[in-house]
């Protein structure tokens, strides 16, 4: 029978889940009013229950009949106030609700689970005893269907009494499953909805014997007997239910009439019992007025039946199917195009045709609201999944012993379906957090001044076009120094990483994979799926995750997520003959690059181009090449015009950000903006990474949406493309005959001005003087749990020395890669500037400083930031000085690099150390020099114009002669698998520019080694 | 049980599917390529706000076709959706194409033809100038015959190709 009527039992399954949805926080509404609670919320519980119990004797679905049966005896008592719920009974109704729903997920096999733990706690408040007295109801009239063995009902002879009692009388009737439901359209919840809004629905019963006879009954058409309660005549039955006279059968109650007690308790529930009348208001515990209850559908036919009130319809609603919508959805869009191609042909009839113009407007008007209100349909209120949470944060508290209070707010927040059916796992997990980990137990809450109880805020709300989620707790709040610890115990990130994060970055380490808050595994969370999940989730739906917190205080989440993934806002782009879509969130900006300004701004770089965008560097990747072919340029250019450089027209660049990266993407055109509803990619183009979905534009057009992920994997822009990219900042810059420099200019609070590259920087800090602590003659700051060493200008250079007051910020440089924590102390930054650094190192002289330049017109000062920190503290910088090697007694090293800056200053920090220096600009140079002078050790950038750093180096090994030769790469390059390829292409060791001390220390390892003779092992020096 | 063959031409050849198969047929078509895309997908069509997935089954046979772009019509599959009912029924063959709409390029349909299972024979040995794994069977109509195309491996074949 389940088989067959699946779109019966469909029905059945969905109403059942929108009783057993509503009936839950109905049961927590109870449990927390106990007594007071409403008898409206009780009598709801009791009619979804009730219905639900109805349905499934309709189904012959046991299981879940007598389950809903024993939690619908238990409501009955806790309705007519025998007994005061408790949270014990709240559970076993809340677990029978649990198990309900599981059985309507596999309702096939619902009378296989075992129910009886629920049974048996459910009874246990029922106080049973012995099963009541069963009666037996017959028919009253034999005639109506003598041929037919009357059906049996049995009921218990209480309901009987209370029945009568009430001045109900007992109708049997006859529904057939097809003629009366399936084609009047109708669900077996309407049916019994029906009933109940005419009396009471007692029982049901699956009659399968074949009946003959009757007129309107089909060939194999399945009936059921109901038995029904209701003060109506007959004829009012058969009016309201739509069912034949022959159908509603009276049925025998003369022996069960009313004994005294019974009515004497049936009077302690409200007044006005005993006119029971159509339509029956009167007693509002067992018959409903119809249309009194929003939630349930009420079904009201024929005239003579109870007229419905207006809430009636006010809320009345149509089940539609996704499928059916989605197919709405395309053909409003479809719609649209028609609309758009009538106005264009249309817009130049209107001049001569009087009429015409107001049509087209009022077409075009009523087509986009319909459009936008088919949109719409797809949108529910996030309610749909707060309401859940009641019940989560209620069995995660009770578990932990702790008291929490959710409080949800803007649940009439609509979002696409997609959206909210995505967000329940995530949500789910940041709640049960928030109990779990953030909410404290009420004896430790008491003790740090909060109350008892906890309280979780769950909240929605529109802001710019999105929807933000808020979840906060007024917790213990989270704690970046223990995060950050746990994060390195359990390997998210290296300590020397931790460092250089800020609270916020270490907050948000919970996010990272691999990372658990949870103290101990408990049963709640922390089962290793991590706050990852949820980042990932909230990511795929395209959202973003924040989050912060006060310790002590409490923490806040905010999940930002878009109205809808059907629509989307994008750019659309012409690229040869195609049109894409480019979603806008991937956007950063447009650049269009005048045809004179294209040699100077974009630099090829091997088989790339690269743009100069402000101070970067952005890798260029040609959409029309990408797709067709790869982004790497061919030797043989097909279609030499095409070819960025030779543009005679603008060239277009999109800036795409992508995970972190950034590129430019070349397009031909960028035509509008546009709302566009996003379709699935086809199968047959899944495997094309460049896309992620596809449209249909207004002009009939079908568009693909890019996926810039896809495309930045498939142009194979990675680390060794920045590399590329740095490379052709040098030949350009090479070929302008200067070299560029960032520097950071700054002040000391006086009247001197300085400057560092930006190179040499890793982070700038503020703090207040006052922070500031000094033991014996030095200085340091606390951060980040270390302590800062400071050195202060004024203290080592010759020049004047400011008035700093304990309120006064200060500023602190701190460098990167120095083996302990020292910083620089200034006033505050007046700039950065690009500039070819023109260094005088004669006018002003002193030990750290490299020299003095004019920077915007001023004559600026360039501090020797590691002579200056060996002067502050001499202790930490004991270099180890080179050994004589070559014949005049000293160590004789070949520095190359392009940039004039670089040699003076590694070249410096050489001879400090005891080396002698020779220089050359780039590789063939270098090549030159080492034919003709003696070398113990080259030193060699990987950046240069010309013959760079690893040409030179395949040059240098190639060679017999030098095959052995200690040759060390210092750049400024820092992937890592950079320095591993350099080792494999014959560097003996990798450094990052300007850091003394380890460029010191490995090139004075690989000196002596090559010295001593050793057996030369190359790449196991670094 | 005799089955209902739509018959098409593809260059010079006629070929057929069993009717079941075929959703509808166009004349006017506007295919927007996609770019690197493999030959034998010829582009995407938008069919009243959906989104058709155009295969070119004369590339996928290795055909050479002389007639001009313009006299192609389009031969609309039905979907795994729509012709679950006709698997259920054992009127077809299983098989999977899919969910999405497919279109395949055609030089135009020709009739519609009544065979018997016995009808259909195996491909010969011999089929010159085209891929005859594509080819499940053949049917004899008058002097020519009619091959039936193996439409599951066809869709396999272009979703296979792309890399």
């Amino acid at each position: 029978m389940l088989d067959e009527h699946d779109d019966l039992l469909d029905d059945f399954v969905e109403d059942a889940r929108e009783h057993l949805q509503s009936i839950e926080p109905d049961l927590l509404t109870l449990e927390q009013s106990g007594a007071a609670t409403d008898p409206e919320v009780v009598n709801r519980i009791f009619r979804g229950v009730h219905s639900i119990k109805g349905a499934a004797g309709f189904f012959g679905l046991e299981n879940i009949g007598a389950l809903s049966h024993r939690m619908e005896n238990l409501l009955s008592r806790i309705r007519d106030r025998e007994i005061v719920p408790t949270p014990e009974m709240i559970d076993a109704l809340l677990t029978g609700l649990d198990s309900l729903r599981r059985m309507m997920n596999r309702i096939a096999a619902s009378d296989q689970v075992d129910i009886q733990n629920e049974l048996n706690s459910l009874a246990a408040f029922l106080e049973e005893g012995p099963p009541q007295e069963k009666v037996a109801v017959v028919q009253l009239r034999e005639d109506a269907a003598a041929e037919s063995e009357p059906a049996r009902f049995e009921i218990s002879a209480a309901e009987v009494e209370e029945l009568t009692c009430r001045g109900c009388r007992l109708y049997m009737v006859q529904l057939y499953l097809n003629a009366d439901l399936r084609e009047k359209g109708k669900t077996p919840f309407d049916f019994i909805t029906g009933m109940e809004s005419l009396g009471r629905f007692v029982d049901a019963v699956l009659d399968t014997r074949s009946i003959t006879g009757l007129a309107d009954c089909m060939e194999n058409d399945l009936a059921f007997d109901f038995l029904f309660a209701t003060s109506l005549e007959p004829v009012f039955i058969t009016e309201a239910l739509d069912l034949g006279w022959d159908r509603v059968i009276p049925m025998d109650l003369e022996g069960f009439s009313p004994s005294g007690e019974k009515v004497a308790r049936v009077n302690q529930t409200p007044p006005d019992d005993e006119t029971p009348s159509f339509p029956a208001p009167s007693d509002s515990n067992e018959i409903e007025p119809a249309g009194s209850e929003p939630d349930t559908e009420t079904v009201s036919r024929g005239p003579a039946s109870n007229p419905p009130s207006p809430e009636a319809h006010a809320d009345e609603k149509i089940r539609v199917g996704v499928n059916f919508l989605n197919d709405l959805v395309n053909l409003a869009g479809e719609m649209v195009l028609g609309r758009n191609q009538l106005m264009q042909t249309a817009l130049p009839l209107v001049k001569h045709t009087p009429g015409l113009n107001p049509i087209l407007q009022h077409i075009s008007r009523v087509t986009s609201e319909m459009q936008e209100k088919i949109m719409r349909m797809r949108m529910q209120p996030i309610s749909l999944v707060f309401e859940r949470f009641h019940r989560v944060v209620r069995a995660s508290a009770r578990k932990l012993d702790k008291e929490v209070r959710l409080v949800t707010e803007g649940g009439e927040v609509d979002l696409d379906k997609t959206i909210i059916e995505g967000l329940s796992d995530p949500l789910t997990h940041l709640i049960r957090n928030s109990v779990d980990h953030g909410i404290e137990s009420p004896a430790e809450r008491e003790a740090a001044g909060k109350p008892r109880q906890g309280a979780i805020h769950l909240k929605a709300f529109h802001q710019g076009g999105q929807v933000h989620l808020e979840i906060l707790d007024d917790g213990r709040g989270l704690d970046g120094a223990y995060i950050g610890r746990k994060a390195v115990e359990k390997g998210v990130i290296d300590p020397a990483e931790l460092q250089e994060l800020n609270e916020t970055e270490r907050l948000r380490l919970i996010f990272r994979p691999g990372f658990s808050t949870a103290e101990s595994v408990t049963d709640l969370s922390g089962r290793g799926v991590g706050m990852d999940v949820v980042r990932t989730n909230i990511e795929q739906l395209g959202g973003t995750v924040e989050i912060e917190s006060r310790p002590g205080r409490g923490t806040r989440i905010l999940l930002i997520l878009p109205l809808t993934l059907a629509i989307v806002s994008g750019l659309l782009i012409r690229s040869g003959d195609h049109f894409f879509i480019l979603p806008e969130a991937d956007v950063d900006e447009l650049v269009r690059i005048k045809p004179d300004e294209i040699q100077h701004r974009i630099n090829p770089v091997q088989k790339t181009r690269v743009l100069r965008l402000r101070e970067m560097l952005l890798p260029l990747v040609d959409l029309n090449r990408l797709l067709v072919r790869g982004n790497r340029e061919t030797a043989d250019e097909e279609t030499p015009g095409r070819e960025l450089l030779n543009r005679t027209e603008p060239v277009r660049v999109i800036v795409v950000q992508s995970g972190g990266a950034r590129f430019g993407l070349v397009v031909d055109r960028i035509i509008s903006t546009e709302e566009i509803v996003v379709k699935p990619l086809p199968r047959y183009l899944k495997k094309m990474t460049c896309f992620s979905g596809v449209t249909i534009l207004g002009n009939g057009k079908v568009a693909l949406i890019l996926d810039t992920a896809g495309i930045m994997k498939t142009a194979s822009i990675t680390g060794t493309d920045l590399e590329t990219a740095e490379r052709g900042a040098a030949e350009a810059s090479a070929g302008e005959g200067q070299s560029l420099q960032t520097l950071l200019i700054f002040d000391n609070g006086a009247e001197e001005r300085f400057a560092l590259p930006l190179e040499l920087i890793s982070r700038i800090e503020r703090f207040e003087a006052g922070a500031v602590e000094r033991i014996q003659d030095r200085f340091f700051l606390r951060y980040h749990h270390r302590k800062l060493r400071l050195v202060f200008l004024e203290d080592h250079l010759p020049i004047s020395r400011p008035q700093r007051s304990f309120q006064d910020r200060i500023g602190v440089i701190v460098p990167r890669q120095t083996q302990y924590p020292i910083g620089l102390v200034f006033h505050q930054v007046i700039t950065t500037v690009e500039s070819a650094v023109d260094l005088d190192t004669e006018s002003i002289q002193a030990p750290g400083l490299f020299g003095s330049t004019v920077l915007e017109n001023r004559i600026t000062l360039l501090p020797d930031l590691y002579r200056l920190f060996e002067l502050a503290a001499p202790e930490w910088y004991a270099v180890r000085t080179a050994e004589p090697a070559s014949s005049d007694g000293k160590c004789r090293v070949l520095l190359v690099d392009d940039i004039p800056f670089f040699r003076m200053v590694e070249g410096e920090y050489l001879r400090s150390a005891g080396y002698e220096v020779v220089t050359a600009r780039d590789g063939e140079s270098a090549l030159t020099v080492l034919e003709n002078e003696p070398v113990d050790a080259v030193i060699l950038d990987i950046v240069m114009p010309g013959m760079d750093g690893w040409d030179t180096i395949r040059a240098i090994r190639a060679d017999e002669r030098w095959r052995h030769l200690p040759v060390m790469a210092v750049t400024s390059l820092e992937e890592r698998c950079l320095a591993q390829k350099g080792l494999e292409a014959g560097f003996d060791a990798w450094e990052l520019k300007l850091n003394k001390a380890r460029l010191l220390e490995k090139l004075a390892g690989l000196t002596t080694r090559e010295r001593t003779g050793e057996a030369v092992r190359r790449k196991g020096v670094l | 049980m005799s089955r209902q063959i739509a018959v098409f031409r593809l260059g010079n050849r006629t070929f057929g599917m069993d009717i079941l198969l075929v959703k509808e047929v166009h004349r006017h078509i506007m295919v927007d390529p996609v770019p690197g895309a493999p030959p034998h997908l010829a582009g995407l069509m938008n069919l009243r706000g959906r989104v058709v997935t155009v295969i070119d089954p004369g590339v996928s046979l290795g055909l050479d076709r002389k007639e001009g772009e313009d006299s192609r019509q389009m031969l609309i599959l039905k979907t795994a959706e729509e012709i679950q009912p006709f698997i259920r029924d054992g009127r077809l063959d299983r098989m999977e194409p899919g969910e999405d709409i497919v279109g395949l390029l055609i030089d135009g349909m020709e009739d519609v033809l009544t065979a018997a299972e016995s009808d259909m024979l195996p491909p010969p040995p011999h089929l010159t100038e085209l891929d005859g794994d594509l080819i499940r069977g053949v049917i004899k109509r008058g002097e020519d015959l009619v091959m039936l195309l193996d439409l599951e491996l066809l869709l396999d074949r272009v979703m296979q190709a792309i890399n």
